[in-house]
């Protein structure tokens, strides 16, 4: 699909976004504010705006921990978001289930699971779902590099492989896991390969360069609901900061992660549009100004939000 | 009435849902061939009548059937998922324990799995170490969801149907031993049994025997032999273990003051214990007797059939604790 | 092997005791005979001295710990085995012959949960049934024949007894003055802290000066003279000594009549009426006769008045006129003594080393403790005595 100059903009606007965002999610960290833990996603924005820019509404997405932006993304409105990760009643997750973990099928989220890798046979399925609904939607599923060697990864990329399951699985190898560089884990350089085991493509990215992620994706969207099957994309980025807030970060250099803030996305894209003449000062400064007022607004909203009951959790254990 | 075979009637039960809502469908390991349709020939002509989009043979990936289970639930199927062996359970245990059963609540209550993950278990057959155990008692403890462990063939139609109509995970329990084995009246016509509701095998006075899966028979072999020395048991079958029919269980420790509980999983940390603490806690002044519990030996099924024959409980046990809470 | 330091056998009907405090440390050396522990039971509370000399190498039972006779509290022994002891599992022994208390009994049996539930569901008394199945398992079965059997018992007892009395009764019903009478005496009883002291009075002077002027005074005055106004006379100067005698307990106050009003106990027949010959202090022995009369004539005609029988501070019974040698007489409330007249008999005593008859009378005295002492009631009968026995000035 071809991108208009108003899509770049969004595209623009949709990093800005997950910028801020986390930001301010760590300023609200830091004074005691959010419910569960969280893990920054600071300079992997191209990595969800690339991936989740001009989804269907019935393609399912199942975000890892990190990038809420995707959760917005793909329709959940910010003030709910944020009453989520307050913990709150009419919040993602209702207090109930996490917010960085929540559900909400209506709009094609799937809710994760908080173990590492078990996410991946969840999204398969719901394309094994779409498959035999014989529907064209797609499912995307997120993971890290230290997902894809669990005995899941495995598991369902053969069986989405043999069955050609409408499923673009997405990587962000950010290099480490968690405290653990990819070298100590996998004798592999490149994640994608691995597709090869399984019968179908696997393509590696620069997790940086939003327009070039989208490509990819586009790609691997329009094979699965032509019925070819899964794409693999490995998409090379890092994050800025630790793997959650409390990280001290002895794993890395302060040269390495200068080194990676050179290739800052939103920095990259910015220049990219400077140059098409579609973003100035003044048009940058607006998009953020508009930006962190709707953050500010949401996060108004979500502090004095009603809180969760211990009925609500009581009746979300069984259906009836 | 007609005799079908337990086998027989889970593939009734299973063809029935399947029409009934498109839905439906059955994954696992051999679930289309097998020997006569999956292992034991539950999904028997299912491939036939159904196709191959509805009857899904899928590589060995516990894990993975059932992780895909779940996505499938959310996304509008509902998958009948078998693990071939409940000793598999283990390698399903991360998408059954932490995915299906609480998906739910992830959602706050806004999305239901609809799974029925069944499995055949127990010994018996000389299936030996890894295809022989009676797991129930790994999963009991797991709110969300909810376990059913059918005796006879009435049962395990009546049981399945409701466990596929059911919005909630399920894990069924199908007792290896009994596919072929046990043959028994089931009606031409449609019916359910509700899930949570035990039944009273046999009505006795004396004492009650609590028993699961193919120790329901073992108790009733035992009742007709105390019924001989003037003991009448009544032989209680819970038939769903989560929800358990606490009532049900209750009333008739109240009605005979004594209790034997049996299964086949070991006595230690067994289910049974749990129904012994509910009898302890709130039939507490019911009992004329200490609670009894009866359950395999602490050890792995063993090999050999001589073994595995002194490893299995069985109604000699039974009529000697009988006779000892009797006296 | 280590000395067990057992709860001893302290008395037959103490099964159990409490631990007050060890007079040893656990590692210091006792010597035989010397006080090893202090154990408080509900009689008494001892020291036991330790049987062996040795080291204390354990002390089981800590302060506060409740232990049964027979029970091991403690080990003495030499310092090799204290490494022993210390990982040496104690038991308890019941020595066999021991008579424990019902209560205890019911500890050691097998008795069901439902078993104690029927027996809670029919009153059952435990300490019976359990009495009835000693040292045996007692379940459904047991309790059942055990209600089976009380209640063939009571229907037998029940047979019995209709039998026996059919023809023997006469039902009355407790009414009236009958009524108050038995509520007044429980009520007294209930109430006054009640004690009697008895003292016996050498009538034979009396008796000769009523003897001697009890035809004319008959003929004089119209009433008879009896023993009574004396008594009366003597009580008056009783209480001019001893006035608590004639005091009332009221709201925690106590209240010293100035008037001595005297109830006579009367029995008419039907009941027990107290009229009150009031201020007999300043009565001499005529008045007070007429008044008595009186009184008892109304008394028996039943026609006292509330004014009658009001009022009175202290009283006196004559149960000596129809035989009686003693009693403990129930103090009329809200009075706080009662004075009670024996039968007057002639009786050997010794008098200055000789046996002589004289006629002997005892007269009790009971008391409310609550605010009268012993020492000034027995006092006060002493007075009372010793007019009686010199009675020509109470003529005056």
């Amino acid at each position: 699909m071809t991108l208009s100059e108003k899509d770049l903009l969004q595209m623009y606007r949709w990093m800005v976004v997950g910028r801020l965002f986390e930001e301010k999610t760590f300023e609200l960290l830091k004074l005691g504010k959010l419910v569960g833990f969280h893990h920054p996603n600071i300079g992997q924005e191209a990595v969800d705006v690339g991936t989740c820019y001009n989804l269907r509404r019935d393609d399912t997405i199942m975000p890892t921990h990190r990038g809420k932006l995707k959760y917005l993304m793909k329709g959940v409105d910010m003030k709910t978001m944020w009453a989520g990760m307050f913990g709150r009643r009419n919040g993602s997750g209702k207090g109930v289930g996490p917010a960085s973990h929540s559900g909400d099928n209506s709009i094609g989220l799937l809710a994760g699971v908080g173990v590492i890798g078990s996410g991946i046979p969840i999204s398969t399925g719901a394309a094994l779902a779409m498959k035999l609904q014989k529907k064209d939607s797609v499912a995307l599923h997120f993971f890290g590099d230290g997902a894809s060697n669990r005995g899941d990864f495995h598991e369902a990329l053969n069986m989405a492989g043999v069955m050609k399951l409408p499923i673009v699985y997405v990587c962000d190898n950010n290099l480490y896991a968690m405290t653990t560089p990819l070298e100590s884990t996998m004798a592999i350089k490149d994640i994608a390969i691995r597709a090869q085991s399984y019968g179908f493509p696997g393509v590696v990215v620069d997790g940086n360069d939003v327009l070039a992620v989208y490509g990819a994706t586009q790609e691997a969207i329009s094979r699965a609901r032509a019925g070819e099957g899964p794409t693999l994309i490995e998409c090379k980025t890092y994050r800025f900061l630790g793997h959650s807030i409390g990280d001290p970060q002895d794993y890395r250099t302060a040269e390495e992660v200068e080194f990676w803030k050179k290739k800052d996305p939103i920095r990259k894209f910015e220049l990219y549009l400077r140059d098409k003449g579609l973003l100035d000062d003044i048009k940058i400064k607006e998009i953020y100004k508009g930006v962190s007022d709707e953050i500010e607004e949401a996060v108004q909203f979500a502090e004095i939000s009603p809180l969760p009951t211990f009925e609500d959790a009581l009746a979300s254990v069984y259906a009836h | 009435m007609r005799e079908i075979t337990f086998a027989e009637a889970l593939n009734e039960a299973l063809r029935e849902e399947m029409l009934r809502d498109e839905r439906v469908y059955v994954i696992g390991e051999d679930v289309r061939v097998g020997y006569g349709g999956g292992a034991f020939g539950v999904t028997k002509g299912l491939l036939a009548q159904f196709g191959p989009e509805r009857v899904i043979d899928t590589p060995i990936s516990e894990s993975a059937i059932a992780g895909t289970s779940v996505g499938a639930a959310l996304w509008g199927m509902r998958p009948v998922a078998e693990i071939m062996f409940a000793d598999f359970l283990a390698l399903a245990m991360d998408h059954i324990a932490n995915s299906a059963a609480k998906m739910r609540f992830a959602y706050a209550g806004e999305a239901n799995v609809p799974i029925v993950f069944r499995t055949a278990f127990g010994a018996g057959v000389g299936a030996a170490l890894h295809h022989s155990q009676s797991p129930e008692a790994w999963l009991v403890n797991v709110p969300g969801l909810k376990i059913i462990m059918p005796s006879t063939p009435y049962d395990a139609k009546g049981l399945l149907k409701s466990a596929i109509r059911d919005d909630n995970p399920v894990v069924f329990f199908e007792h290896k031993y009994l596919y072929s084995r046990l043959k028994g009246p089931v009606p031409e016509e449609e019916y359910v049994i509700p899930i949570g509701k035990a039944d009273i095998k046999r009505e006795g006075k004396d004492l009650t025997i609590i028993a699961t899966g193919a120790m329901v028979h073992q108790a009733l072999s035992a009742a007709e032999i105390l019924k001989e020395e003037g003991i009448e048991a009544e032989v209680l079958d819970p038939r769903t273990l989560v929800p358990l029919d606490r009532e049900a269980i209750l009333m008739s420790v109240e009605k005979t003051s004594r209790v034997i509980i049996v299964h086949e999983a070991p006595t230690f940390g067994g289910f049974g214990g749990e129904i012994a603490a509910l009898i302890a806690e709130e039939g507490f002044y019911s009992l004329d007797a200490p609670i009894k519990r009866i359950g395999a030996p602490f050890m792995p099924v063993p090999a050999s059939p001589i073994l595995e024959q002194i490893y299995l409980p069985k109604a000699e046990i039974i009529i000697k604790a009988a006779k000892e809470i009797m006296s | 092997m280590a000395f067990e330091v057992q709860m001893p056998n302290i008395g037959i009907s103490i099964a159990e005791g409490t631990i007050e405090k060890w007079l040893k440390k656990e590692g210091e050396r006792v010597e035989k005979g010397e006080s090893l522990v202090v154990i408080m039971t509900d009689k008494v509370t001892i020291e036991i001295p330790a049987e062996v000399s040795g080291i204390l190498l354990k002390i089981f039972s800590p302060p506060g710990s409740k232990v049964r006779v027979g029970e091991t509290i403690a080990l003495i022994g030499s310092p090799e085995e204290s490494q022993e002891a210390l990982s040496e599992k104690r038991e308890a022994k019941l020595p066999s012959t021991i008579e424990v208390s019902a209560s205890q009994k019911i500890k050691d049996l097998r008795i069901s949960p439902l078993a104690r539930r029927i027996a809670a569901e029919y009153g059952l008394d435990m300490n019976e049934v359990t009495r009835k199945y000693p040292g045996q398992k007692i379940g459904k079965e047991e309790i059942l024949s055990f209600v089976t059997q009380k209640k063939d018992q009571e229907k037998v007892l029940e047979e019995v007894v209709k039998e026996g009395i059919k023809d023997k009764e006469e039902i009355k019903p407790l009414s009236g003055t009958l009524r108050a009478m038995a509520e007044h005496m429980a009520l007294s009883v209930r109430t006054a802290a009640r004690v009697t002291t008895m003292a016996e009075v050498d009538m034979t002077e009396l008796e000769k000066l009523r003897n001697a002027l009890k035809e004319n005074f008959q003929k004089e005055y119209g009433t008879p003279l009896t023993f009574l106004p004396f008594v009366i006379k003597a009580m008056a100067e009783g209480i001019k000594i001893y006035p608590i005698l004639n005091a009332s307990l009221r709201n925690q106050e106590i209240v010293l009549h100035r008037a001595v009003n005297v109830g006579i106990a009367v029995d008419t027949g039907e009941s027990l009426l107290v009229p009150v010959v009031k201020n007999v202090e300043s009565k001499n022995i005529l008045e007070l006769s007429r008044e008595i009369n009186h009184l008892v004539t109304k008394a028996r005609e039943g026609k006292l008045t509330l004014e009658d029988i009001k009022g009175g501070t202290i009283s006196l019974t004559n149960a000596g006129v129809y035989g009686a040698l003693l009693a403990t007489p129930i103090i009329h409330q809200p009075q706080s003594a009662i004075l009670w007249m024996g039968k007057v008999m002639e009786t050997p005593v010794v008098r200055e080393g000789k046996i002589v008859i004289r006629s002997m009378m005892y007269l009790c005295l009971s008391y409310d403790h609550r605010l009268i002492r012993g020492a000034q009631a027995v006092q006060f009968l002493q007075v009372v005595k010793k007019k009686l026995e010199d009675p020509y000035l109470l003529l005056f």
